[in-house]
């Protein structure tokens, strides 16, 4: 299609000749192979950049309307919630965004452990993709600063605070950090600066990577099988469809899906029941008043949770350092799942029962500790949060041992009709 | 592998379809961020009409409005002033005020409402600069209104004279008066 | 196998079940298109809150706009100080003497209905009654030992519960169209889009169907 279009085009052909348009859209679009056998976990890969465009788009404009001083902040955006001509529609967008980007990038990782793409080859592709979350998760808590609500106020105290805890250096390197002995305007406009210009840089050059790695290895399937080992005699995976026609055809329809969700919640539910916009920040940020019970934004709360439920000091360290450790060990320990991995196979469709079970369980504890962490310390039994970071660390630190004893079934060699 | 059998016309009316209900929808999608760049509520709030009392301006001075950002002049012209828009006519380049540069009620000699009292935006239409008012008690020097910028000069109408850089008169804004004392400069409307 | 799809749902389910709404408050369910209720309750709003409580992100034109009163009526019948149609809405009294008088400043209450939601403030206004037991001679039963004088005392002693809960309604009804003016146009807009993006899938999915026949299975 491409070189039917370069014919006729006079100007393509000479800008093809100075850049490779040509080579580009074969090696990514009509001639990058992908299993033929994706089904609805292998939607949230593309949803996840159509979040990323839309948050792109929506955050230039309302930084052109947005005041980053601790003074306007809050009035700045009630302005472009009421004075800005269509100010709201932006305005939902980049919050609705926020945290559809997050269920999107969870279900995307879930996939991940499902099927095991984070084996080799795609070590690499899998560091880049956890790098995106961590660097997804520090947007999204400068983002969620700039309304300078109490909540936002009071969130980035805490959150800050925890760097506090760092042995020696810890109290410095906070105040370094806030640019003021207190969270106050000065930390407000330098997360702003990061918000808008770095960070975003970071990521769309992470998502980048991530696509490049990703067509050079090629996809993972829900087989688990590499297409790449059966070619026919071009080099055509036999097991491989071009990505156009036919997966740009077929995404199509979970991108239609996914806007009728996304917009039904931005026109319907914009606060998310108070987890997308939380009332308490309705209320300007108030340094002599935390609001009666603060929890971070819904896609932090499985971590917070495991923050709380370190309460015990510890070989003399404080037991506010030890839950800075496990919530930061319970992020980073995701980047070694490639090593932690011993199975031959790759998708749970071949792995044994240990490993589903393992899966099944980590899935309920990330889940629950998510509600958990949204709700008041006291609000289950004490034991709930603990033990469900018990298991939740005993899915990664025990994987070595359950996958290499574990009896797993041989992996085909060919994608089978079923998907 | 791959069946030929594929009916290509349906195929390429569904993709003629979804072009164009992906245009409607993307043009739907953009409309937003197109009114956002609009004057806000607040700015619209601040560029509404002006009222000024124009009583307390005295013969041969000038009062300066803030309105839209722009300084507006309030100008009441003495009887000399009036007489002397005829006298040099000929010297000005649009001396019937044929460009747009002034509702129609002030398309006549004084481009105003008033004989006495001219209301234009004090913004010279060269590059912009705020021409100096000088009336006809410093002597020697030309009286009107003359932009310190690149030297333009204007009548006591706002007209531009000939062989000066600006290319029209001075605009007259929308004005109208609710009784003989007050203006409302931003509107000739009822209800503003 | 296992269907690991229906785990996630679930879970998503249980957890969702498990957050409950907050006890003891009266339900209101305002109707955010009765803009008769709105404007009534502006009404109010003007005779007894905006004393002491400003809503400084709503302008007398947006309310004159969208409740549909006219900009004269506007000036002649609500706006009872110096205010402008283009500005929002001040306190008469200065907040720090009120503040000195009642212990704290009186919020601002553009956001309030989203801040509280709309039972509370319901519960709340409805919720005077005397107690001999403090100085102030009366309590609220949502907001306890309240600080804020009982304002509509006459109305509460002297109208049926009726007729005075159908008054806090509009009240309320206002608040919560002032904390979210743009709540009813974004709802209505919302059909279209919604609608438009459903007729967008019917393609869509042929489409897919048309290029995946192509792939024997």
């Amino acid at each position: 299609m491409a070189s039917r279009l370069l014919k006729g085009h006079r100007f393509l052909r000479w800008v093809n000749e100075r850049l490779p348009l040509e080579k580009a859209y074969k090696t990514h679009m009509s001639e990058y192979y992908a299993p033929r056998n994706f089904n609805f976990w292998y939607y949230f890969g593309i949803l996840s950049m159509v979040v990323l465009f839309i948050q792109f788009v929506s955050g230039i404009w309302l930084t052109m309307q947005y005041t980053p001083d601790a003074e306007h902040a809050f009035d700045s955006i009630e302005y472009i919630m009421r004075d800005v001509s269509a100010g709201w529609f932006i305005r939902y967008m980049h919050e609705v965004g926020a945290s559809f980007f997050f269920i999107v990038v969870y279900l995307h990782i879930f996939r991940g452990l499902l099927y095991g793409s984070y084996k080799e080859p795609r070590e690499l592709l899998w560091l880049i993709g956890v790098a995106i979350y961590i660097v997804l998760m520090m947007e999204g808590f400068l983002g969620y600063m700039l309304p300078w609500g109490n909540m936002s106020y009071w969130g980035a105290k805490v959150v800050l605070s925890l760097i506090g805890a760092i042995p020696y250096i810890g109290e410095s390197l906070q105040v370094w950090i806030q640019g003021d002995y207190q969270v106050s305007g000065v930390t407000l406009s330098r997360f702003f600066a990061l918000h808008v210009t770095l960070i975003p840089i970071l990521l769309i050059g992470l998502v980048f990577l991530h696509i490049i790695a990703l067509h050079q290895v090629g996809s993972n399937n829900p087989e688990g099988i590499e297409i790449k080992l059966v070619k026919n005699k071009d080099g055509v995976p036999l097991d491989g469809i071009p990505f156009h026609p036919y997966y740009t055809v077929h995404d199509l329809i979970p991108i239609v899906v996914f806007l009728i969700l996304f917009f039904g919640v931005i026109f319907y539910y914009p606060d998310g029941g108070g987890y997308f916009l939380e009332p308490p920040n309705f209320l300007p940020a108030d340094n002599l008043s935390t609001p009666e019970h603060i929890a971070p934004v819904w896609y932090y709360t499985p971590f917070y949770a495991m923050l709380r439920a370190i309460s015990f000091d510890f070989l003399g360290i404080s037991a506010k350092f030890w839950g800075l450790v496990v919530m930061s060990g319970a992020i980073g320990l995701v980047a070694f799942l490639p090593w932690l991995d011993r199975s031959p196979a790759k998708s749970m469709r071949y792995k044994g029962w240990a490993s589903r079970i393992m899966l099944a369980l980590f899935t309920i504890s990330f889940v629950t500790l998510g509600v958990l962490g949204a709700h008041p310390s006291d609000w289950m039994p004490f034991w709930m949060a603990p033990f469900f970071t018990l298991i939740y660390f005993a899915y990664f630190l025990g994987m070595p041992f359950y996958t290499s004893l574990e009896n797993s079934k041989p992996v085909p060699q060919r994608i089978s009709s079923g998907r | 592998m791959i069946d030929k059998k594929v009916n290509l016309s349906r195929r390429s009316w569904l993709i003629r379809t979804i072009s164009a209900l992906s245009t409607v929808g993307m043009t739907a999608w953009i409309t937003p961020f197109v009114k956002f760049l609009a004057p806000s509520a607040k700015a619209r709030g601040l560029g509404a009409p002006v009222e000024v009392d124009v009583s307390t301006i005295e013969e041969g001075s000038m009062k300066v409005v803030e309105w839209r950002g722009i300084p507006v002049y309030i100008i009441r012209r003495s009887r000399s002033d009036i007489a002397s828009l005829q006298k040099y006519e000929d010297e000005l380049k649009d001396p019937n005020s044929n460009t747009d540069q002034q509702p129609d009620y002030a398309r006549n000699r004084t481009r105003s409402i008033k004989p006495e009292i001219l209301v234009v935006e004090g913004v010279c239409t060269h590059l912009g600069c705020t021409p100096k008012y000088r009336s006809e008690k410093v002597d020697g020097l030309f009286t009107g209104l003359f932009c310190p910028c690149h030297g333009s000069t204007f009548d006591f109408a706002g007209r531009v004279y000939s062989n000066v850089p600006a290319p029209t008169n001075l605009r007259v804004p929308r004005h109208r008066y609710i009784d003989d004392d007050k203006l409302i400069i931003g509107s000739d409307r009822l209800v503003s | 196998m296992i269907n690991w799809r229906w785990a996630v749902v679930l879970s998503i389910l249980v957890s969702a079940t498990c957050l409950g709404a907050e006890p003891n408050l009266r339900k209101v369910n305002v109707d955010i298109q009765d803009t008769g209720a709105q404007k009534r309750g502006f009404k109010i709003y003007m005779e007894y809150c905006k004393g002491c409580h400003s809503a400084k992100f709503m302008r007398y034109e947006r309310i004159a706009t969208d409740l549909s009163i006219d900009p004269e009526e506007m000036r002649s019948q609500y706006i009872n100080d110096s205010s402008s149609l283009h500005d929002s809405i001040r306190s008469t009294a200065p907040s720090d003497s009120l503040s000195k008088l009642f212990g704290a400043a009186p919020p601002d209450l553009s956001l309030w209905a989203r801040y509280r939601g709309e039972d509370w403030l319901y519960s709340y206004l409805t919720g005077f009654y005397f107690d001999s037991e403090r100085s102030f001679s009366y309590n609220n039963k949502v907001l306890h030992n309240v600080n804020m004088p009982w304002v509509l005392n006459y109305q509460q002693t002297h109208e049926t519960p009726k007729i005075f809960g159908e008054r806090i309604r509009d009240l309320t009804s206002f608040m919560v169209y002032m904390a979210e003016p743009i709540r009813s146009y974004r709802e209505s807009m919302g059909q279209y889009v919604l609608l438009f993006l459903a007729l967008l899938l019917i393609p869509v999915y042929l489409l897919k169907q048309s290029y995946w026949r192509e792939i024997s299975q």
